[in-house]
């Protein structure tokens, strides 16, 4: 049976489940980058909408550290040089 | 030897058919499997046509002064089932203040079976703190559907035991919302897999089977054996 190199498995298993399938969490760890400011706004979005859809849902929100989407407003036009 | 109970956030969330199947999934992975139902409903028999069993259980047993380990059934030579047996609410009352009483009856008895089986799958009562009380249970799983009620039941818990998600449908904008709400906040409590809602599963029990022995093709038979996987997995992990 195929398996993954031992190097792999043992920093598999210091990544959550998550983490695991999430493509930046692991460039994160492979950088040796934990702390790079990446946010994931389209999950983000779709997990505000997700509890903004149910009302039974908004009022029993979960209230955990990125559970509200932090992009109140549209993203700015040009933050990333797009745009002269 | 492996302890595993299987618990309902809330009532009728398909406890007792995930013990069957899972029971059931584990046996055909070659592991020696005992299922015990602490349910007084008394229904996980049911799923394995022991009709003529009715009565008798480690329940009923306990009552009537009898061993309670010679109330188990072979179903195959590495699968058996311990019965809860026939009992009146007043007698399940009963079988209660003595397990209030005593909290280490069901931690000796696991003890008494760690060497004849890998695992001891316990289907769990609500609302009966005594038999809800078991020894040291590596996989205490808490079972629960994909709608408001079980959100709302989570968050008041606030425990910290593995959730799986039974009765799946990836058609519903209200599952696929709170999956992804749970997969966020619950991050490594929330099983990897879920058991997708299947009509296999109700027609399993009206054929007296287990799904996994009943439709064994079927997506939650093949759901089963996931988590009978996982649970492996997790053994050697924690183990």
């Amino acid at each position: 049976m195929a398996s993954l190199p031992a190097k792999s498995q043992v920093k598999n298993q210091t990544l959550s489940r998550s983490e695991r399938a999430d493509d930046i969490a692991r460039l994160k760890a492979e950088l040796h980058l934990p702390s790079l400011e990446y946010v994931d706004v389209s999950a983000l979005l779709e997990l505000s909408r997700a509890q903004k859809r149910w009302p039974l849902l908004a009022d029993f929100a979960i209230t955990g550290k990125q559970s509200s989407s932090p992009v109140a407003q549209p993203v700015r036009q040009g933050k990333f040089g797009a745009l002269k | 030897m492996t302890s595993l109970s299987i618990c309902g956030v809330r009532g009728g969330v398909g406890t007792t058919s995930l013990v069957a199947a899972l029971g059931h999934a584990l046996e055909s992975l070659g592991e020696r499997v005992l299922m015990i139902d602490l349910c007084p409903e008394n229904l996980l028999r049911l799923h394995f046509n022991l009709l003529d069993s009715q009565d008798s259980g480690w329940a009923r047993a306990m009552l009537d002064g009898q061993d309670w380990h010679k109330q188990a059934w072979s179903l195959k030579p590495f699968l058996q089932l311990l019965p809860y047996g026939r009992l009146s609410a007043e007698e399940t009352m009963s079988i209660e203040q003595q397990l209030l009483h005593d909290p280490q009856i069901w931690a000796r008895r696991q003890a008494s079976l760690a060497a004849h089986f890998d695992w001891l799958l316990f289907d769990v009562p609500q609302r009966l703190p005594g038999h809800a009380t078991l020894g040291p249970c590596l996989l205490p799983i808490q079972v629960a559907e994909a709608d408001a009620a079980c959100h709302v039941l989570l968050l008041q818990q606030a425990g910290n035991n593995p959730v799986l998600v039974n009765r799946f449908d990836p058609g519903s904008q209200l599952q696929r919302d709170l999956l992804l709400i749970w997969r966020k906040h619950y991050a490594a409590r929330l099983l990897p897999m879920k058991v997708h809602a299947d009509e296999a599963v109700r027609e399993a029990l009206a054929f007296k089977q287990s799904v996994g022995q009943y439709a064994p093709d079927s997506l939650a038979a093949q759901d089963a054996l996931s988590l009978a996987t996982w649970c492996l997995a997790r053994r050697r992990e924690l183990t």
